[in-house]
């Protein structure tokens, strides 16, 4: 244990005004309407920040490969199961619009529209 | 070095592993994989809240708009600081500074319970308005997908809550150890381990904030 | 022999509580076979209830309820109580600590505890038994589930506690391979059984924390409500099923993944020759453990999943052909101008080759789109995950168990009858299963209380092979509870394994070994060893 690595405070200090820096900016950042990119820029600071405390804070800059595998494989499976499941729901029904008529196909599903649940009260 | 001194105990061991260094990183290999665990944990609500979000934007930022952001932005920087104070107890625990860390454990606590506090007053005033997980709520809203927000909502924020009190929990254990003088140079395991924890915490609210109380 | 008896883990205390509050990760390991026996034989006891139950196309003794409740404890039990911790946390636990050249398993604490809430979540499972049991089947879909009447609140905070005990196995052994591994035991030194282990913690880590959020959120939704699985409220019932088999996809190699490391084990001692493709099989346990994230929508082909998203599951389902492919083909190569030794736990392997052959190539009609139409919620799936569940899982589990048996208790069970026990188990199982291979072309939905009458003849034939399947496992728990007592004195090697294990006193000495062993040579050097 003796020679193992101290992280200098001064990082933590640094990182910890970046971090509150950063919480400004989300807030700043929301009083505008930037469109369509204002969850991409308050995902991009937030991905930011979390990058921060996961390198600074909780030390994974100065950790050896297989920390990073775990974490890196964690964070891809968290991805493999945001695209699948939109994969299916962007998509549902969406065969049977382009086969209408091609096949001859009725189709049972019915496609869930934005903005409104699929069946009225 | 630092264990010579008349107010820290000496750590032993465990009789399983070859020497101290093996011990330590098992636990810090450890820690990280049950670090992995919580991630995926946390993943499936926010999977969800993606595609409710995606389906119903406009429920969205209607129930988005009845949470009051500067109580989330507060609650953040509470957050954040008590970040910095658990990274500051570990690495005064690394330089053998019993009193310091014993400190720093004590203001991350107050932090951690400050969060809560806020916490339950914006529960509080939620619950005053009608607004309820879905089976109970009945606040108005225009559109009728707002309840699935809260219901969102109040899970993940539950869960969050839920591992703050753990957390707490957590620290209070070492800062009893701490008191005894079980942490030095030589070891600070458990105070490492659940700083990581302490982070993990901060990580989950880093999202969750922007994605509940600001949605633009 | 005739002095005193050497001190072994089982002897060097005694009490109860010695047992209860043992860090020793071979006594946690007989612990957990012991309420894993009791699990198999309770899903075991289900399981007959309902095959009596269908000799007859209407009702025989079962009303409808007790009938769905039935099958519903029957795959609750089995999987979640027995296959799930049966060969990592039973087999596991005593081999791999030993297979490395360690002292221990890294956080014994925390094995403890794993144990614990192993039998915290068996505590639940068993009050929902008596509270109303539950009829929802053991995937839980909603709506049902969230209208269900019977227990299913704590039949799936069970599940969930359950599936804590498998994560915290997973971490101890991540970090029990990487960090605890003898002096000279590089990564492609280690017995295969350990590779397996590794990829199953790794699938354990990353995929049981989503169902275990899964049945969390199942748990909200029926109480205060959460509305994301709810239709009325604008939520999405699949959802609920993207959820369940993003975890219970991959749990089904966390099953699989240790039995076919079981296999790699037998192989290779059975055969006495090195096993052909090392580096092979130990990446293919990587590569199933990957694309097991990858698949789990193939279980959604019939329940409103979009089309697109059926042709990307479908694609990537028949990869996972390629690394199981791969295992098999090396260990029949590994067969072959082996010194073939067809003890019982050869036997077994034998079996599992066989039977998870099948299992694995009906799963690949299943996966095709246009053929899972027809065969889709028939018998032929139920024969088909009980190919490669029980054919493959509980074949190993049993190769294995016969394997270490020696090992672990230092008695010897009767061969012959351990031979007339395998006959048995192989001839009963495909008796019964392949049956429903029959059943399930024809059009026998799966979970029907009742059915059409041109069903029975095959219905009862299949029944039948459940005692002699029964009969199998009775005469497998009378010879080895006997050898328990009366049986020979192991040798420290009965089969002539080259893996550390063996070189461990039988039983083995609390501490493992008496000095730490240094490993030279990859774990199955037959050629070097003479022969
Ligand atoms: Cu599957």
């Amino acid at each position: 244990m003796s020679g193992h690595f101290i992280i200098p405070v001064s990082y933590y200090v640094k990182t910890f005004i970046g971090l509150l820096f950063l919480t400004f900016i989300t807030v700043l950042a929301a009083q505008f309407d930037f469109g369509a990119l204002n969850l991409t820029i308050a995902l991009l600071i937030a991905v930011v920040k979390a990058s921060l405390v996961l390198l600074i804070f909780m030390g994974l800059r100065w950790e050896k490969g297989f920390t990073w595998v775990l974490l890196l494989g964690s964070v891809v499976c968290v991805l493999i199961f945001f695209f699948f499941v939109f994969a299916d729901l962007m998509t549902r029904g969406a065969i049977d619009i382009e086969e209408a008529g091609f096949h001859d196909l009725k189709s049972p599903v019915i496609k869930i529209e934005k903005g409104h649940a699929p069946t009225g009260h | 070095m630092a264990t010579t001194g008349t107010s820290f105990i000496k750590h032993e061991v465990a009789h399983h592993f070859d020497n101290a260094e093996q011990e330590f990183e098992s636990a810090k290999l450890g820690m990280w994989a049950f670090m992995a665990q919580e991630i995926l944990f946390f993943s499936a609500l926010f999977v969800a809240y993606a595609i409710f979000r995606y389906l119903y934007p406009e429920a969205f930022l209607e129930a988005s708009s009845l949470l009051s952001w500067k109580m989330g932005a507060f609650n953040t920087a509470v957050l954040i600081t008590s970040s910095f104070t658990m990274v500051m107890a570990v690495n005064s625990a690394q330089t053998s500074q019993k009193k310091k860390t014993f400190n720093f454990l004590l203001v991350t606590i107050l932090l951690a319970a400050l969060f809560l506090v806020v916490k339950y007053f914006e529960y509080m005033s939620k619950f005053h308005h009608g607004i309820f997980p879905p089976n109970y709520f009945n606040a108005m809203a225009v559109f009728e997908q707002v309840p699935i927000f809260f219901g969102i909502y109040f899970v993940i924020t539950g869960l969050h809550a839920l591992h703050i009190l753990i957390g707490i929990g957590l620290i209070i254990w070492i800062m009893r150890r701490t008191a005894r003088g079980e942490f030095h140079a030589d070891y600070f395991t458990p105070v490492e381990l659940v700083g990581l924890y302490w982070h993990f915490v901060d990580l989950v609210w880093i999202f969750l904030f922007p994605l509940l109380y600001l949605v633009g | 022999m005739s002095t005193k008896t050497i001190k072994n883990y089982l002897n060097c205390e005694t009490g109860i509580m010695s047992w209860l509050t043992t860090l020793d990760h071979k006594r946690i390991g007989v612990m957990y076979l012991l309420f894993i026996a009791i699990s198999f034989g309770l899903g075991g006891f289900f399981a007959l209830a309902l095959r009596m139950e269908l000799l007859t196309p209407t009702q025989l003794y079962l009303t409808a309820k007790q009938y769905n409740q039935a099958f519903t404890l029957h795959g609750a039990v089995m999987v979640f109580l027995f296959i799930i911790p049966s060969i990592p946390a039973a087999l596991g636990n005593f081999v791999l600590p030993l297979q490395l050249g360690a002292k221990d398993v890294a956080f014994p604490r925390l094995n403890l505890a794993s144990f614990y809430v192993y039998v915290l979540g068996a505590a639940f499972a068993i009050f929902s038994l008596f509270n109303g049991a539950v009829d929802t089947g053991w995937t839980f879909y909603t709506p049902y589930s969230t209208q269900s009447d019977t227990s299913v609140i704590s039949m799936t905070l069970a599940a969930f506690i359950l599936g804590f005990s498998s994560i915290l196995t997973g971490v101890n052994f991540i970090a029990t391979i990487h960090k605890m591994r003898a002096p000279g035991m590089t990564w492609f030194r280690m017995p295969l059984f350990v590779w397996a282990l590794y990829a199953t913690a790794i699938i354990q880590i990353l995929a049981t924390p989503v169902v275990g959020i899964t049945l969390l959120l199942l748990i909200f939704e029926s109480t205060f409500g959460v509305g994301i699985f709810d239709p009325a409220l604008g939520g999405d019932p699949i959802l609920f099923q993207h959820f369940f088999w993003f975890y219970s996809h991959p749990a089904v190699y966390i099953m699989v993944l240790p039995a076919m490391g079981v296999m790699s084990e037998l192989v290779t001692t059975f055969c006495k020759k090195n096993i052909f493709g090392y580096k092979l099989i130990a990446y293919s346990s990587l590569a199933i453990a990957i694309i097991s994230f990858l698949v789990w929508g193939h279980h959604l082909f019939l329940s409103g999943q979009s089309s697109y998203a059926n042709m990307i599951f479908s694609l990537l389902t028949f990869l996972v052909g390629i690394p199981s492919g791969i295992k098999v083909f090396n260990w029949v190569t590994t067969m072959y101008k082996g010194t073939i030794d067809l003890k019982t736990p050869f036997l077994y392997f034998l079996s599992f080759l066989f039977l998870f052959c099948i299992g694995g190539f009906t799963g690949m009609f299943l996966g095709a789109l246009s053929v899972d139409v027809h065969l889709h919620d028939t018998y032929f799936v139920v024969a088909h995950f009980h190919y490669t569940m029980m054919g493959g899982v509980v074949m190993a589990f049993l190769g294995g168990l016969h394997y270490w048996w020696p090992k672990m208790f230092g008695k010897m069970y009767s061969e012959k009858w351990g031979r007339i026990a395998a006959a048995f188990v192989f001839v009963g199982f495909n008796w019964v299963f392949f049956t429903q291979f029959i059943l399930g072309t024809k059009g026998m939905p799966r979970r029907y209380y009742n059915y059409l009458d041109q069903f029975q003849p095959l219905h009862a034939f299949s029944t039948m092979g459940t005692f002699v399947l029964g009969t199998g496992f009775i005469i497998m728990a009378v010879y080895l509870i006997h050898s328990l007592f009366k049986g020979e004195k192991a040798p420290a090697n009965p089969w002539g394994g080259l893996t550390l294990e063996w070189v461990a006193d039988t039983p083995p000495d609390h501490h493992n070994f008496h000095e730490t062993p240094t490993v030279t040579t990859g774990p199955y050097d037959y050629e070097k060893a003479g022969y």
